[in-house]
């Protein structure tokens, strides 16, 4: 079997041309994002860099960590940390927001709305 | 063990002379390279979910506080982080080369492109001493150590107002001048939180910087030895893959913190 062959290279071997032209891109695409954050587009900022990021990101996985021409194991592995990441981080927003209710609700309240004048009325003292 | 073996490993034990760097508990060089490729990527999971959490208090965070993201972006010098950016990118390429140079036995290559990664990585560190030192001598730190100097809080001012201007955000910074700062919790506490999480952020991922220039300088000794053939190459590759990794959080942070506001 040729896989056996000693002088076999081990792994996809990247083109030099590949190489250059992912390297490129990623340059072009950091200046995208630096054009476009100097255009304020409010709450959408974000979700555009994240964007941009997300493209450089998979850029990044597929041909310098070789992710497209490796074993899909490889792949699955760093997709389901990604993919945890990601339920963490929406999960976590989910809950934050869900007592804004309650914060808001104490923040009206009388006790808590003598706490805070006692605590100005020590504080010029 | 050797009862279920097939002809194939047999084969490759023939070869046990030749293979120098084949562990005697793999079959053949190719069971060997995946068998390290799994490993390193485990590892790299573990490193997605380590920042994973950060990432996620960066998210809360500025869920519940977009205005303070807004102002604490103008205390960061973008040109700094864009260049940065650049230079891990480049350092990036740099390191991918260096694995196909060792996979096609280009021993001069292989250490050039070592060498250069190298000194990118230490150009990154460089360019972040020059923004961590100014922070530090103009107060602008986490937590209770947040106590931005009156020049740098002018500074500050003067490219919001360049930028078109905000009043709600320099009126902000201008009641920040009356000192002590610390005792303005309502108003600051969230501004002490994104420094908090500025530096946490980005001085794990320079930790990781430190790591790698370690991890490539160690490769440099060994390539120069000629150490690495298209055969047996994982400990660049491995690096490589960490350095990317890096790479990766970086252009995740730079946006989110030296861009958007």
């Amino acid at each position: 079997m040729s896989k056996h062959d000693e002088h076999h290279t081990l792994g996809h071997v990247m083109p030099a041309s590949t190489l250059i032209n992912v390297f490129l891109a990623l340059i072009v695409l950091t200046v995208v994002t630096v054009a476009v954050a100097q255009k304020d587009l409010g709450p959408l900022n974000v979700w555009v860099a994240l964007f941009i990021a997300s493209i450089k990101g998979s850029i990044v996985c597929a041909y310098f960590m070789h992710l497209k021409y490796d074993k899909k194991l490889n792949l699955l592995i760093f997709g389901i940390s990604v993919v945890l990441v990601l339920i963490m981080i929406t999960f976590t927003i989910v809950d934050s927001h869900f007592y804004y209710n309650n914060i808001d609700s104490y923040q009206q309240s009388e006790t808590f709305q003598a706490a805070k004048a006692a605590a100005a009325s020590s504080a010029a003292k | 063990m050797s009862s279920t073996a097939t002809a194939e490993p047999a084969h490759a034990h023939g070869h046990h002379g030749h293979e120098k760097n084949l562990a005697h508990h793999f079959d053949t060089m190719e069971q060997q390279f995946d068998a390290g490729k799994i490993g390193i990527w485990l590892f790299l999971a573990t490193e997605v979910l380590f920042f994973g959490g950060l990432f996620t208090v960066y998210s809360i965070y500025r869920a519940n506080h977009p205005q303070l993201y807004h102002i604490g972006q103008y205390f960061l010098t973008w040109e700094m982080g864009a260049i940065n950016t650049a230079v891990l990118i480049f350092s990036s390429l740099t390191a991918a080369w260096a694995v196909r140079a060792a996979q096609l036995n280009q021993k001069k290559i292989l250490v050039s492109m070592l060498v250069i990664t190298f000194l990118c990585a230490a150009t990154f560190m460089v360019v972040k001493y020059f923004e961590y030192s100014h922070k530090i001598h103009e107060g602008v730190l986490w937590g209770q150590a947040f106590n931005p100097s009156d020049a740098e809080l002018n500074h500050v001012i003067e490219k919001i107002e360049h930028k078109g201007g905000d009043p709600k955000a320099i009126e902000f910074l201008e009641a920040i001048k009356e000192r002590p700062v610390a005792e303005k919790k309502d108003m600051v506490a969230p501004l002490q939180m994104f420094f908090s999480i500025y530096f946490f952020m980005t001085g794990l991922h320079g930790i990781h910087v430190l790591v790698g220039m370690g991890l490539i300088a160690w490769l440099i000794v060994r390539a120069s030895k000629g150490q690495f053939n298209n055969r047996y190459f994982a400990p660049v590759d491995s690096v490589a893959l960490y350095w990317h990794i890096v790479d990766l959080i970086w252009i995740f942070l730079f946006p989110l913190f030296y861009l958007i506001g």
